[in-house]
């Protein structure tokens, strides 16, 4: 198992790699001058020339790149055009909210997803069914954005219950944001718990157990759930992907300090490092998560543990 | 010949008898018509200008004049969403028109010939998707620029992964069967294998990833145009409308809901069909649900 998960770290390097220099080459194509952008507008033309001198601005690109990916090694951004702080210290600031935000979301997800998705297929085509899967393809065709706003419109404006922006202030600043990015995973997570669970309960042995006597519900919970959580953990990894675009508009939107809403301000003030930097977080993050999703499908299912074994 | 013509026809009327038993993908096809109609002869259903400020006509809620209400302009509500469906439509046919044209190619290609060039190809998508395709996307625009023209491009690129590996695995599975096998006995070209025997038995898969996909564009799309990065006003997108008209919630928020309204009809219409063409190409699912 081990050497597995070694070898899934090796292999992300050339991605994470690529990735990086992917994002660099937009940012290089990107118009706008970064010594233009700290010095201001009216920065007389040898203080200009000085500043690209010193970030080696007027080096070729390749240069800078691998300059850049030498210091990226070390979690070293450089630092943000307008606050002028390192890139790194900025993303560890922002953080945890938006880790704060994406648990939330996850964990309404699983809590909601899972169980009506096997409710849904135990009894397949019942009203509870029906209404179910009607919801959880509202879910997935809701656009994020307008859903947060719709959800401010009610629980902020009309009833006042909840509030609107924010973060500090306790764990009722969260429930809307957690709500929004929440539900289309929730919605995702319901469709396919629910096709996973039909799945395994078309197999022998839940025909098996069925036919030596044992109840419908023993056979559901016993037989056939834990098999047909597999790949409904694969499926939370893989929202993950969209928990992380998502986190982007929803943290716009709820005015929530993470680093999908620094991303966006960073792109708005073309604060170049901090792009890149918040982009490579991103990639590093999803590309942990997808592997650690890996390693527990690998655990979870015996018979690809002794494959690995 | 005459016979395999036949049965082609044949098994796409099965297909069309299983997916027209899906209700809910019939209906969602039904509507889906009637937004494409009201797209297309958008002067003729709407009474009002999209363009059109009238500031005397502010924040208006619904009335027998402006169905939707107005918006912070005075300029009618309705009439912006039914011409800002042609935009969203647009965006969605011609970024996953363009996904498909390119992943499916390259996807056929790394399929097909492997050895290096599948290795190369598919290093390319693997830097691709490791981001999620709307980062992807917004990575793509912020470097661009705004626009819609540089949201379409973004779109398409974040797509080419999905279509590339889903061809890509179409392809090796359809390779080692016996009658490309005997196509290639025969002495058939590699062009002649791949357009008449492999790319017609990797359609099924392609055309109901091709639905979802647009779904899922005009989604991205109106979050770009929603985060100020795709269509500029004044014209009328969804996801741009939604934006700007977000601050007069309190007053009237009639310009805010109807858009999103119409972009979770057209998302969960492509959705909807998308999911009965799925059901209804893979007999595996035949009889789940």
């Amino acid at each position: 198992m081990w050497r597995y998960i070694v070898r899934r770290l090796l292999s992300l390097i050339p991605v994470l790699i690529g990735i990086s220099l992917f994002v660099f080459l937009l940012m290089h194509i990107t118009p706008g001058d970064p010594a233009q952008l700290m010095l201001g507008e009216g920065a007389p033309a040898h203080q200009l020339e000085a500043l690209r001198e010193s970030m080696g601005l007027n080096k070729p690109w390749y240069v800078q790149y691998l300059s850049w990916l030498k210091n990226a090694a070390k979690l070293d951004f450089g630092n943000s055009l307008r606050s002028k702080k390192p890139v790194s210290m900025e993303i560890l600031d922002r953080l945890p909210a938006t880790a704060e935000l994406a648990l939330a979301a996850v964990t309404i997800a699983v809590m909601i997803g899972v169980p009506v998705g096997i409710l849904s297929a135990s009894r397949p085509n019942s009203t509870f069914d029906n209404v179910a899967m009607v919801g959880a393809l509202t879910g997935v065709g809701m656009p994020v954005f307008w859903q947060g706003i719709m959800l401010i419109l009610l629980f902020s404006v009309t009833f006042q219950l909840l509030p609107s922006s924010g973060r500090l202030g306790g764990l009722q600043y969260l429930v809307l944001p957690a709500v929004t990015l929440g539900t289309a995973a929730t919605a995702s997570i319901a469709r396919l718990t629910r096709s996973a669970m039909l799945d395994v309960l078309q197999q022998d042995y839940v025909r098996t157990a069925r036919a030596k006597g044992l109840r419908r519900r023993k056979v559901i919970y016993r037989h056939a759930l834990r098999n047909a959580l597999i790949p409904v953990v694969t499926m939370i990894g893989l929202q993950f992907g969209g928990l992380m675009s998502g986190a982007v508009l929803t943290e716009t939107i709820f005015a929530w300090p993470g680093i999908g809403r620094m991303l966006v301000e960073a792109i708005n003030n073309k604060d170049f490092p901090l792009v890149q930097g918040t982009i490579m977080t991103f990639a590093l993050t999803y590309a942990l998560v997808n592997l650690f999703v890996d390693v527990l499908y690998a655990f979870l299912d015996p018979r690809l543990r002794a494959t690995y074994e | 010949m005459a016979a395999e013509v036949s049965k082609n026809q044949s098994q796409l009327s099965r297909i069309f008898k299983q997916w027209r038993r899906n209700r809910r993908a019939v209906v969602g096809a039904f509507i889906l018509i009637v937004i494409i109609a009201m797209a297309i002869f958008a002067p003729y259903v709407t009474r009002y200008e999209p363009q059109k400020q009238n500031m005397r006509n502010r924040l208006q809620p619904p009335s027998a004049e402006h169905i939707f209400g107005t918006d912070q302009f005075g300029r009618d509500t309705y009439s912006r969403v039914v011409y800002g469906a042609r935009l969203s439509l647009q965006v969605g046919f011609y970024s996953i028109g363009m996904a498909l044209l390119i992943g499916c190619t390259l996807g056929l290609l790394a399929g097909y010939y492997g050895g290096v060039l599948d290795n190369v190809i598919m290093r390319v998508v693997d830097v691709l998707m490791a981001l999620p395709g709307f980062l992807l996307a917004l990575s793509i625009v912020a470097a661009l620029g705004p626009g819609i023209e540089n949201v379409v491009l973004a779109i398409g690129v974040s797509y080419v992964p999905s279509f590339a590996r889903m061809m890509r695995s179409a392809v090796l599975s359809t390779r080692e069967l016996d009658y490309v096998d005997a196509a290639r006995a025969l002495g058939a070209k590699d062009r002649r294998i791949i357009l008449s025997h492999v790319l017609p038995n990797s359609l099924s898969p392609i055309i109901v990833l091709t639905t979802l996909s647009m779904a899922g564009a005009i989604l991205s799309a109106a979050g770009l145009s929603f985060l100020g990065m795709g269509a500029q006003p004044p014209t009328p997108e969804w996801g741009s409308m939604i934006a700007n008209s977000r601050p007069f919630i309190r007053v009237s928020h009639w310009a805010v809901t109807v858009p999103g309204l119409a972009i979770f009809t057209t998302v969960m219409c492509l959705n909807l069909v998308g999911d009965g063409l799925r059901d209804a190409l893979d007999p595996r699912l035949k009889n789940v649900g």
